[in-house]
């Protein structure tokens, strides 16, 4: 049987980064914003888990259950601050939220 | 198992919970009351570290104490208490006296203290993330401003990236290393330089470095100014601490490590202070200030030296000093109605407030590097740390820095000293709160500018 090389693991997990980040430069809309930032720290986890097979070792593993919990946590507030945005303003675009610049 | 090891922080997660257990019942009426029971908490937490055995490690090797790490939860519980000194009467003016306010500082202190205290990346990036978490609500929390909410948006979608480069890079120095442990290790591949390269940029983006700024001059902006004065020091230097260690453990076993932190450092301290010109208001131009800093500051870190490392830190805490003298008399002018920190305000206010406007004028001195100060002394120690590296063009440009930056402290202080005053705002009192603060973070700059010694000498006998 063939094993599956570290830098696979590590190939998928960046390229999901990658991703994630282009999100939140591209991406218009608050929530997906922040979706797409949960989607660049959850990434992560594919890398810590496919090197802990790799070597045979749980610490990794440990770590990607704390990056899931404080994913969970910033996401809560990130959507906090959302609804807070939305109350005063009723906008839901980065474009309409530009009242500082420079 | 020693639990004596973490005295400092049992004492602060007991007060936060004591804190949070009051809040429910005597809810915002005694606001001002938790407020001073915080400071209270915090000064017993930091100068419990007194009593802790060091050095030590427990935790099964997640926590360790050394001379080094308590002497920077020492320090950062003082500045801690100051804001928290300085807050109070801010939030009742503005009728924003959240109770949480209260405990939340004190959580992003416990998040920082575990953060330091730990020689495991995975908790490292747990404290990291609990103080930030805590600052992008404190951020948020002003009752009726939009602009707040707005910065604590900015700060939350940049700083949650920079929490990911944090643990991809994590992931990278893990895959090449085979453990999470910080210790005195050589790596090498592409893995451990990518690692490496991922995890200094994550610090920069917390220490709002050049290419990772973008939220710092908004979240500042944004943020209540007395959370914009705990945003500007208490972070930078828990971070920095932080910052000195892995650099010793970690990023000085990467060959190129000297460019990569020289070019970062370079272009934040131009991009900053030319930037700072363009403001048009003073708590933005503070903003740019610091990512000028920001630049000073990581200049020291492209040489493992003692030497290098022991003046960054004096400099970092004197420099936390002084920020919060400026952002306290600007929080102090907030209070009053309409005040908008823009160069039109400040004209002439030296006739209607000259304590206040002396405060801020010996502030941005003191930020300067003017001799007395103790500022001059960390650049001094800087300076001499390149020189002895050999380090010859980056110590030229950060004297040519320094002298550009001299400019837009001085317009400040030309505006509110030789303009005439065009409008008028109300009468504003100043709390005690706020005047210890001022009184104590003056004379500590001061003291330590005359006789440095006193923090320099122990921060160069740490072991390290």
């Amino acid at each position: 049987m063939k094993t599956i090389p570290v830098e696979a693991y590590f190939a998928v997990s960046t390229a999901l980064f990658v991703l994630g980040l282009l999100g939140m430069i591209v991406r218009r809309n608050l929530v997906t914003v922040l979706m797409s930032l949960e989607l660049a720290l959850n990434a992560v986890n594919v890398a810590f888990v496919g090197a802990d097979y790799h070597m045979g070792l749980v610490e990794g593993q440990i770590f990607a259950l704390f990056i899931i919990a404080l994913a969970a946590a910033e996401a809560a507030v990130g959507l906090g601050i959302i609804i807070a945005i939305f109350r005063y303003r009723l906008v839901d675009s980065t474009d309409e939220i530009t009242d500082m610049r420079g | 198992m020693n639990w004596n090891a973490l005295i400092p922080e049992f004492v602060l997660s007991g007060g936060i919970l004591l804190l949070f257990a009051l809040e429910l019942f005597l809810r915002e009426k005694y606001y001002r009351f938790f407020t001073a029971l915080a400071a209270v908490i915090v000064l017993i937490s930091s100068f419990s570290v007194l009593m802790v055995n060091y050095p030590v490690s427990t935790l099964f090797g997640g926590f360790s104490v050394s001379a080094f790490n308590l002497t920077a939860k020492f320090l950062l519980g003082i500045i801690t208490a100051l804001v928290l000194l300085s807050s109070y009467d801010f939030f009742e003016k503005k009728n924003s006296a959240y109770g949480e306010l209260s405990y939340l500082y004190l959580i992003t202190l416990l998040g920082f203290m575990f953060m330091l205290s730990s020689e495991n990346l995975a908790i490292v990036f747990v404290g990291l993330e609990l103080a930030s978490i805590s600052m992008y609500i404190l951020v948020g929390l002003f009752r009726k401003n939009y602009i707040s909410k707005e910065g604590a948006f900015k700060y939350l979608v940049l700083g949650t990236a920079g929490t990911s480069m944090f643990v991809l890079g994590t992931a990278f120095v893990y895959a090449s290393t085979g453990t999470l442990v910080l210790n005195l290790q050589k790596g090498s591949g592409t893995f451990f330089a990518l690692g490496v390269l991922l995890l200094m940029s994550a610090l920069a983006l917390k220490v709002s470095a050049f290419p990772f700024h973008f939220w710092t001059p908004d979240a500042y902006e944004g943020a209540p100014t007395p959370t914009t004065s705990f945003l500007a020091t208490v972070p930078k230097v828990a971070i920095y601490f932080l910052f000195a260690k892995l650099t010793l453990y970690l990023f000085s076993s990467l060959t190129s490590w000297k460019f990569l932190i020289g070019s970062i450092a370079i272009a934040s301290m131009f991009y900053g202070n030319f930037l700072a010109y363009a403001q048009k208001s003073v708590k933005r131009l503070l903003a740019y200030s610091s990512i000028a800093h920001a630049g000073y500051f990581t200049l020291a870190l492209t040489l493992a030296d003692k030497f290098l490392i022991s003046s960054l830190l004096f400099y970092v805490f004197v420099y936390a000093l002084s920020t919060l003298g400026a952002f306290t008399v600007l929080s102090i002018l907030e209070k009053k109605d309409l005040w908008t920190h823009n160069f039109s305000d400040f004209k002439g206010i030296a006739k209607e407030h000259p304590v206040l406007a002396s405060f801020l004028a010996f502030f941005l001195f003191a930020l300067i590097g003017i001799p007395p100060m103790a500022i001059f002394v960390g650049k001094l120690g800087i300076f001499m740390g390149l020189i002895k590296g050999e380090m010859l063009i980056l110590s030229i440009l950060f004297v040519i820095a320094s002298v550009i930056s001299a400019g837009y402290y001085l317009k400040v202080i030309v505006y509110m000293f030789f303009f005439q005053k065009e409008k008028s705002f109300g009468a504003v009192k100043v709390s005690t709160g706020e005047s210890i603060t001022l009184m104590i973070s003056s004379t500590g700059i001061l003291l330590l500018g005359i006789f440095p010694g006193i923090l320099l000498d122990y921060l160069f006998r740490l072991p390290y």
